[in-house]
């Protein structure tokens, strides 16, 4: 019973403009094997249930320190420390944060209940040829998960976009395929520089990329671009060269890099590495046209 | 081409403003005006004194005739049209105290009191019980005399000449002497009155050209000289004097009649086969079309000054889209022209309220969405399933509702069906439930909760409590109102309404075929999120008992900051929660049902709405915390948007639960859901466009749009100088944000802006 199946997802966004064609809700799937030094939803990364503390909302009453009984809060000088080391995710702590300073981040549903909360917005997807959006993390992590979520959205009508970083096992992904109507591809980097920045070689990913495309699966470029990291001219004649190498590329989206993740990563206990700065607009509309011009493929900046 | 017309209406205008608020003129202009106010009044006074029986309609007309005798017309040589009187302070659109027709209302009515100790007595019984009720509600001085339409309609069929013809005809069955005659000659001389008004524009505009050479100068007199002899009399026959037929009735009638018109017409609905049988037939151009569109439109503009007005209101508006009469969909060129000439030249006025339905267009939608998306947040726009759906199940005919416009801000009039009074009563809801629960009036008509088993005794018992308050304040108003109609009278405004002419009565006397008041239901969120935390906390939990609860209340949660963020975390009305919007559905179906149930003192029936206007921060500076977790004096929720205690992620939630809340209950009166969108690479037109299908689909009530960055609003507080040109719509009323108080500009920045 694929409804039955259950995964773990950190969010639902509803009335999603950005993730796809028209108005759609995306649905965020825990759990990463990848680990982007950029990226901006490092809650993602872990398959399992965190605890993110959300320093703007609290405010140092305290309950938490008195809740957990494993010591991970202190309210000490005006300061709250989590050290999230001794935590048992028994949610005590959130559970009594009255603020919304401490938030759990992730849960269990069955697909159910995934498309219970997607049908909700079929008025949306009818009237803009919009639909589900499955992201992440890397929803190809939960495989038999998100599978059976595609497949059931797809029953139920429903256009389906899955937003994916192409890491996964090639059988899954053309598995999918049948139930996807475009997949969101990311173009992290080039060469070499895809090991160096992400921790994994992408050779697995351009394998599946490739398969996708000969079995004639509509796929949108999704390249984050992030200065002083993948902001080469190396990377972006790397797009420029595999995008022509595609038959059933789509689009191009180039996705500016924005320090979102950083409060998150603080949030979550984790090390914040060094905060970059954003590229501007007038340099990514530059960028986008660049690509545009040498792809002939719609190229924007979303 | 458009600096010139500017130059030459602002130097006019601003020589007859205001100055700091109050009805004060340039020396120069003021004594013209005064000579002529008082020579009118004193004429008046005389004609009085020696017909001291005379009907009050005639004493009406009789200001008509005198002010079409002495007005100097004023041509603006830059402008094709025709219809400043000179007779009106500049940021008047028909109210105001200064205007010489005024003298009925402040003669007549300070005789009523002098003469009739019972209308002293009704006007102090309601003190007397209330004391000082600006905190729970504000009732127009008599009739609400802003929120009208003419009867447009009828003119563009008839003209004045064809209502002189009914009317004539109508006199001759009536016995001399009797009330409806008085009607029908009054009506007879305001309407000539107004001819007359219109012929001296004619002759006015043949006298410049004598010493005009400018070729677009002559052309415009030209036009008015020919124009003016045959509109208002006749029906218009072309798009420049179907425009003309608007633009001088609505100024004229509103000086005349001292009577806010608010609407200037639902224009592609009234224009649409005139300009097709132009275009056809080479009359005129699009192009030419575009720029006497343009120089109607700017007028409001001009003569409002809105850089310098802390609370540039107009009250303006046209109306767009929606349907005919026949139910056929109203969308043609006119419409796309209105639209577009609104965006090019970044008006704020008039304001554009928009009707659609299941039925509109989607280029429609597209054109509104992309002229906001621009930044010319002007727009609402109103659901014609509510509207239509609501005024049938309040008694009005189909095709009759069809034909509805918005004015003022969005308050629904059924075009040359009568007066809806959008703006009569505003009633603080919250108020109200806040003296259920800790009565600090001595007052007589309410009795506070002192205990309730359960949360439906409690319901029911503020129910009841409710309908003893409104009854009460209805009487009171009707038996108010039965004296004031005595002060005043319409004959021109009656004479367009179906019904007046043929029962030969005034629209006051409730002879017009719809007779609706409304009551603006204010803090409407506030108290169904108020129900619900009482109904959970202390009813379902039992965390606290009602008396508890209300001690935290009189400590405005001081000392209680947890348990107010845990209020505030409840389940709120318009983020989908079924429970809450079922409450909010039962509540609102209930409150409509005795509100409907009360008749005004023209025989029709009171409306409810969730319209604030600018009164959920006006009452709620006088009221103190409430269950909801609102704070002392903290705003309430503006209409039917859901209240900022607790923030929405998305739009989907308002929306959807605007499935659960029937607002077709209200009969046609207005709820509107305020819809912060920030600016983006997706919200395209087409996303708009689609937006608004769903708010269709999900029978959302009207939308006040705007899109914005929150962060320009915020740095355009701090520099106002980067930002003239940025556009809010705020309550009903657009305006430059610059030219905002700081309070008003903090509601904007603070309301919900929806993510995405």
């Amino acid at each position: 019973m694929d409804e039955k199946i259950t995964g773990t997802i950190f969010d639902i966004q509803r009335f999603s403009l950005s993730d796809g064609q028209g108005i759609r809700t995306t649905v965020f799937l825990k759990g990463c094997p990848l680990n982007c030094e950029w990226c901006h939803n490092p809650e993602s990364i872990s398959k399992s249930v965190q605890i993110i503390y959300h320093k703007n909302k609290c405010t140092l009453c305290g309950a938490c320190e008195i809740a957990c009984v494993n010591n991970c809060h202190k309210v000490k000088n005006g300061e709250h420390f989590f050290n999230s080391k001794n935590c048992v995710k028994c949610n005590e702590c959130v559970n009594k944060c009255t603020y919304g300073g401490l938030e759990t981040i992730g849960k269990t549903v069955t697909v159910e209940e995934i498309i219970s909360a997607v049908l909700e917005d079929l008025p949306f997807y009818e009237s803009s040829n919009g639909g589900l959006t499955i992201s992440g993390g890397e929803p190809m992590f939960q495989p038999d998960f998100v599978i059976a979520i595609a497949k059931m959205a797809k029953e139920k009508g429903v256009h389906v976009c899955l937003d994916t970083s192409g890491f996964c096992k090639t059988e899954k992904l053309l598995e999918i395929s049948k139930y996807v109507d475009v997949f969101l591809f990311d173009y992290k980097a080039t060469g070499d520089m895809h090991e160096k920045l992400i921790g994994k070689s992408n050779e697995l990913i351009l394998n599946n990329l490739f398969a996708l495309d000969n079995i004639g699966a509509k796929i949108i470029f999704r390249c984050p671009i992030v200065p002083t990291k993948n902001l080469k001219s190396e990377h972006i004649n790397g797009i420029i060269k595999t995008a022509k190498k595609l038959n059933n590329l789509v689009e191009i989206n180039l996705v500016p890099y924005h320090n979102i993740g950083l409060s998150k990563r603080e949030g979550l206990g984790l090390i914040t590495p060094e905060a970059i700065s954003p590229p501007t607009i007038e340099e990514m509309q530059k960028l986008a046209q660049d690509i545009e011009k040498q792809t002939k493929v719609k190229t924007i900046v979303v | 081409m458009y600096s010139k017309l500017k130059k030459e209406m602002t130097t006019y205008y601003r020589k007859m403003d205001r100055v700091d608020g109050l009805e004060l003129f340039n020396k120069v202009e003021s004594e013209k005006f005064n000579l002529k106010r008082k020579a009118i009044f004193d004429k008046m006074n005389e004609f009085y004194k020696e017909n001291p029986n005379v009907s009050i309609c005639l004493l009406k007309s009789k200001i008509h005739t005198l002010m079409a005798e002495s007005f100097d017309p004023v041509i603006f040589k830059e402008n094709p049209f025709y219809f400043e009187m000179g007779l009106n302070h500049s940021r008047s659109w028909g109210l105001g105290t200064v205007m010489p027709s005024s003298w009925l209302e402040s003669v007549r009515n300070a005789e009523l009191k002098s003469k009739h100790g019972d209308y002293l007595e009704a006007e102090n019984y309601f003190s007397d019980v209330f004391g000082d009720a600006t905190d729970l509600c504000s009732i127009y001085p008599g009739f609400d005399t802003d929120h009208h339409t003419i009867g447009y309609t009828k003119l563009f069929k008839v003209g004045i000449k064809g209502i002189l013809e009914e009317t004539n005809e109508r006199k001759l069955l009536v016995k001399e002497g009797s009330k409806e005659h008085d009607f029908y000659t009054a009506v007879i001389e305001s309407l000539t009155a107004l001819i007359t008004i219109a012929g001296k524009f004619s002759i006015k505009a043949k006298e410049l050209l004598k010493t005009c050479n400018d070729e677009t100068q002559r052309r415009n007199l030209e036009r008015i000289e020919k124009t003016a002899k045959i509109i208002p009399y006749n029906p218009p026959t072309t798009f420049y004097e179907g425009l003309a037929m608007l633009i001088f009735t609505r100024e004229t009638f509103a000086v005349l009649e001292n009577m806010g018109i608010s609407q200037l017409g639902h224009v592609d609905r009234l224009l649409g086969n005139l300009f097709q049988k132009d275009i056809k037939s080479g009359e005129i151009t699009e192009e030419e079309a575009r720029i006497l569109i343009s120089k109607w439109m700017m007028h409001t503009d001009i003569k409002f000054d809105l850089e310098n007005n802390k609370w540039p209101e107009t009250s303006t508006c046209i109306q767009l889209g929606g349907c005919d009469e026949n139910g056929d969909v109203v969308f043609n060129k006119v419409t796309e022209l209105f639209i577009e000439e609104h965006q090019k030249h970044k008006l704020v006025n008039p304001k554009l309220n928009c009707r659609y339905s299941i039925n509109s267009p989607d280029y429609y939608l597209e054109i509104i969405g992309k002229a906001i998306i621009s930044g010319n947040n002007t727009f609402a726009l109103i659901n014609d399933d509510v509207i239509i759906n609501g005024l049938v199940s309040s008694g009005v005919e189909e095709k009759d509702a069809r034909l509805y416009v918005n004015g003022g801000c969005q308050e629904t009039m059924i075009e040359g069906f009568g007066h809806t009074e959008g703006a009569g009563v505003y009633l603080s809801l919250l108020r109200v439930f806040d003296l259920f629960l800790r009565k600090d009036k001595d007052i007589d008509v309410l009795n506070p909760i002192n205990d309730a088993d359960t949360f439906n005794e409690f319901y029911d018992k503020f129910i009841l409590e409710f309908k003893t308050l409104f009854t009460f304040i209805a009487t009171q108003r009707n038996f108010r109102q039965s004296y004031y109609k005595r002060a005043i009278s319409y004959p021109l405004f009656s004479s367009t309404q179906e019904g007046c002419l043929v029962n030969g009565k005034d629209y006051v006397e409730g002879s017009a075929k719809y007779n609706f008041s409304t009551v603006a239901l204010v803090g409407f969120a506030n108290v169904v999120d108020s129900l619900y935390a009482i109904k959970t906390l202390v009813y379902d939990q039992k965390r606290l008992t009602l008396k508890e609860f209300l001690t935290v209340l009189e400590k405005d949660w001081k000392g209680y900051e947890k348990f107010n963020q845990e209020v505030k975390n409840l389940p709120k009305y318009g983020h989908n929660v079924k429970d809450v919007d079922l409450l909010a559905n039962g509540f609102l179906k209930d409150l409509s049902k005795i509100i409907k149930g009360v008749k005004n003192e023209r025989g029709g029936i009171y409306l409810p709405s969730t319209f604030v206007y600018k009164y959920n921060k006006g009452f709620a500076y006088m009221l103190r915390a409430t269950p909801d977790g609102r704070k002392d004096y903290e705003y309430m929720a503006a209409s039917c948007s859901p209240s900022t205690l607790q923030p929405i992620k998305d739009i989907t939630e308002p929306i959807k639960s605007m499935q659960t809340v029937d607002y077709t209950v209200c009969g046609g009166g207005i709820s509107v859901l305020d819809v912060m969108l920030p600016v983006s690479r997706g919200m395209t037109e087409k996303t708009f466009s689609a937006l608004m299908r769903v708010c269709s689909k999900c029978k959302c009530a009207t939308v006040q749009p705007n899109v914005l960055r929150k962060e320009e609003l915020q740095d355009a507080k701090l520099h106002p100088e980067k930002h003239k040109d940025l556009i809010v719509r705020v309550c009903g009323l657009s305006a430059y944000f610059v030219a905002l108080n700081e309070k008003d500009q903090d509601e904007i920045i603070n309301r919900n802006f929806y993510e995405y």
